[in-house]
This record gives C-alpha cells, sequence and structure tokens, in this order.
C-alpha cells in the first residue's frame, strides 16, 4: 500500500560518522605507518565499538545493539587474525574456524535484524502515521499539550507497555512520578538520546500516560515544522494521542506486533 | 475607611519613627513640625509630610499659629485609638455570570506567541508568559494561573480547532461550577492580552 510522505526528507548521516571516522583512521595508519597498524587499529575501534553498542543494548533492551555488539567484537577479532604474524602468536587453526564461525553468525543474525526493521529508531513512522489524512491549515501551532483523551490500563501494563517500545525504539519512556512520557526518536537522533537522555527530552514531541489513564500529547516546534507542509496543529495533535491509545489497545490485547507492523508498513527506508 | 486611606496609614504607621511621633503627640497638647522633628532627630520636611498625612486622614487637628513673621502649624490628636476597617466585598466579583458570558465560544489565537508552562504533572497549566510591545519597550508579563484555572487553558481549543463555550471547556477540563467567576477572570484577562479569541 502506498502512503504519500508528510515529513521532509533527512539526508544527515549522524549514524555513520562513527564508522567514517574510524576507517579514516585507519586508513591514515595504514598509509604513514603500515598496513598491518592500520588494520589492527581498525580491529581495535571496532572491539571499542563493541562495547558502545553493548552499553546502548543495556539502555535500550533492542537486541539489534546486542547483535551489532557481537558482529563488531568478532569482526574486530577476525581482523586480527587477517595477517601471517597475526596479534596472539600461535593461535590455534580450529579456534580461528570457530571466530570466523561465529563472525559469519553474527552477520547473517545482524543482517537479519536490520532488514526487518529491527534496528530502526521509528520516530519518523511514529509522526508519519500520526499525520495521515490531515488535511493543510496554516498558523495552528502552539506550544501548548493536548490533552489526548483518556483509556483504560493498569499500572503494569503501562509499564509493560513503556518496556515494549523502548525495545523496538518507537518511542523512549521517561519514568516519572505519576506518568510515563513516551519520546519518540526519529533514525539520526538517536545518538543525542542515548548520550544525554534528560536533555535530549527538551523541547521534544511527547506522548504522556498518568497512572489514572489521561493521556496527553505535545508536539514541538523542531517537529512541526519537520512536515512539508503546515498540518491542521490540532487535528495533529489528536492523531498522535489516537495512534499511541490504539497501541496500548494492541498491547493490552496481547496483539503488541500489530504496532510494528502498522509502523513498518508505511516501507521507509532503512536508515533514515 | 476605604481601601486608599487605609494604604496611606499603613504607610504612615510602617515607618521607623512613626512610634516615636504618636508618643510624641500624645504627650503634648499640640506640637509643631520643628519641635517634633528635633526631638526625634528626624528631618523638618519628612516630620511635616508625616503630620500632613495624618491630618489627611482625619487623626490630627491642626491650628495655624503666627510667631513673628511666619506662620506655621501646630498639630494635635484628635482621636486616642487607631483602628483600620476595609469593607472588601466590594472587590468580589462574584457577581451573577450571565448564561451568555458562559456561552462565548472561545479558542487561543493565532499566532500569540505566548509561552505556556505546563505543570510537572502535564495536566494543567501553571503559568502563561505574555510579551507586549516592541524593541525596547518590550516587556514581559508573566500570569500565575490558580489550579482551575491552569486546567482551563489546558483544555483551551488549538488556533485551528473549532471554538468551544466556557461551559464546554469546562465540563471537558472537569472543573467545579463553584471556579466559574475566576474562569470568567482569566477568561477576560486574555481576550485583553490578544491570548484568546471569541467568536
Amino acid at each position: 500500500m502506498y502512503y504519500p510522505r508528510k515529513l521532509k526528507r533527512d539526508f544527515r548521516i549522524t549514524g555513520f560518522i562513527p564508522a567514517i571516522i574510524c576507517i579514516s583512521i585507519g586508513a591514515l595508519i595504514w598509509i604513514f605507518i603500515g598496513q598491518r597498524e592500520g588494520v589492527y587499529s581498525v580491529s581495535g575501534f571496532f572491539i571499542l565499538y563493541a562495547a558502545f553498542s553493548l552499553w546502548i543494548f543495556i539502555r535500550t533492551r533492542n537486541q539489534s545493539y546486542l547483535a551489532a555488539s557481537v558482529w563488531q567484537l568478532f569482526f574486530g577479532l577476525w581482523l586480527t587474525t587477517r595477517f601471517s604474524y597475526p596479534l596472539i602468536p600461535g593461535i590455534k587453526s580450529e579456534l580461528l574456524a570457530l571466530l570466523f564461525f561465529l563472525f559469519i553468525a553474527s552477520t547473517i543474525w545482524l543482517f537479519y535484524l536490520v532488514f526487518t526493521r529491527r534496528a530502526k529508531w521509528k520516530g519518523r513512522e511514529v509522526f508519519e502515521l500520526a499525520s495521515m489524512s490531515i488535511e493543510t491549515q496554516s498558523d495552528g501551532f502552539t506550544e501548548r499539550p493536548h490533552p489526548a483523551g483518556k483509556t483504560v490500563y493498569s499500572g503494569s501494563e503501562l509499564k509493560g507497555f513503556a518496556e515494549f517500545l523502548r525495545k523496538n525504539l518507537v518511542a523512549m519512556p521517561y519514568f516519572e512520578v505519576n506518568q510515563i512520557v513516551f519520546v519518540p526518536v526519529k533514525m539520526e537522533d538517536e545518538f543525542g538520546y542515548i548520550f544525554s537522555p534528560e536533555k535530549f527530552k527538551q523541547n521534544r514531541s511527547w506522548i504522556a500516560f498518568d497512572f489514572i489513564g489521561n493521556v496527553t500529547v505535545n508536539i514541538s516546534k523542531k517537529d512541526y515544522i519537520g512536515y512539508k507542509e503546515e498540518l491542521s496543529f490540532d487535528q495533529l495533535c489528536e492523531n498522535l494521542g489516537k495512534l499511541f491509545i490504539e497501541f496500548m489497545n494492541y498491547y493490552r490485547k496481547g496483539e503488541a506486533e500489530r504496532i510494528l507492523y502498522k509502523l513498518n508498513e508505511l516501507g521507509l527506508g532503512l536508515t533514515y | 475607611m476605604d481601601f486608599k486611606e487605609a494604604a496611606k496609614l499603613g504607610s504612615c504607621l510602617s515607618k521607623d519613627y512613626a512610634e516615636d511621633l504618636f508618643r510624641l503627640l500624645a504627650t503634648y497638647e499640640s506640637i509643631s513640625a520643628s519641635e517634633a522633628g528635633s526631638r526625634v532627630n528626624i528631618h523638618i520636611k519628612t516630620t511635616q509630610d508625616f503630620l500632613e498625612d495624618l491630618y489627611g486622614l482625619g487623626i490630627l487637628d491642626r491650628e495655624e499659629v503666627y510667631e513673628g513673621k511666619r506662620p506655621y502649624f501646630r498639630y494635635r490628636l484628635k482621636v486616642k485609638q487607631l483602628s483600620i476597617e476595609i469593607n472588601l466585598e466590594p472587590f468580589s466579583q462574584n457577581e451573577p455570570v450571565t448564561d451568555i458570558r458562559l456561552k462565548l465560544k472561545i479558542r487561543e489565537k493565532k499566532n500569540i506567541g505566548a509561552r505556556f508552562t505546563t505543570s510537572r504533572s502535564n495536566d494543567y497549566i501553571s503559568n502563561v508568559v505574555i510579551w507586549t510591545g516592541e524593541g525596547r519597550n518590550r516587556t514581559e508579563r508573566k500570569i500565575n494561573l490558580s489550579m482551575p484555572q491552569g486546567k482551563f487553558l489546558f483544555h483551551l481549543p488549538f488556533p485551528t480547532a473549532e471554538p468551544l463555550s466556557i461551559t464546554e471547556i469546562m465540563k471537558n477540563a472537569e472543573i467545579d461550577e463553584v471556579n466559574i467567576p475566576e474562569i470568567v477572570d482569566i477568561v477576560n484577562v486574555m481576550i485583553e492580552f490578544g491570548v484568546i479569541e471569541s467568536t
């Protein structure tokens, strides 16, 4: 099914910057010091990056970051065995074969997660879905939050819902005394969230579910101007609230996979 | 006593030297500003202003006397007790709110540039900041809201939404009818500042 895109394209390459830096440094070392040192430095970077990915996995509980961490680790280790004078001398050939096998297996696992969109931060999908069937109307923006209605759920259901959205990178939850605030994170914005979640939340769009069933929505100016056209602001807020209420209802019925299906059905690119 | 007179008397009583001057006024049959000022060790002009204020409030009597070339006033205490009694009834805006006012359809005005600060719990507005004027004359006005007012503004329709009546918004916000006067008051203020438009 074709859905017209309402958000502007995002051409940022934030996600690739660490890899570009790492490979550039490796290339410079290769040129000025030597081939072996260059490859070993890239290997070192990948092992360090594996630790970083593991840290993101701990924060988000998203499987793809665990897969990335494992892949980066095995790739880094595999690189060290590529020369006739390996970093660890006397390493057994069976161990090398096992390492290669694990590297290939982790590559397949990672690719599977990437191509099934498990590794995608789904903020753009959320905003695209919220903007469907909304007419254009100018000068509607206001910084006020919008009461999006009421729904029924228990405290444990809300916490479970929050964990689900976090694990699937739909929206990052902020646990507060009387509510849970969900902040959708778009691809290329993820490092902002990972490095400084509290700062990230400021001036962002959010959807808050309190523990008595009230749902409140706030759309930030940054996200509003991310749309190609000026959309009717009240409708947009209402749709975003309804979307999350619908997500909650799916979750309560045990049909949480439908949330991911709806988001993935939009068919947005894997890297934006 | 009206509010302005009470404020004037309050201001007089709050002066550091007020007790000393009243002691003199209560002790002396009559006293001039120069005598009282020199006795309390304050400037004659300060004393004169204080005594004139009390005369204006009807607490002192004064008599013009002539000694040589310059006439001057001698002041005499008229009362033995001071009391401040202010009727606050006229301040109340609890006049019956008409149906027409409650049926007024309102919504937020477009491009007002006001800043609404939400409470920590995100379920009401705690204050509204409005900027008025241009250039150097631009001033910021912050209006802190009561809880019912905050809930009311939280449920106020957005600039592009259909306007709703005050009654409908109050119903959505679950505000009690006893809060109608303060809601109408904040609506009037917001209309005055151009934050809300009525249709």
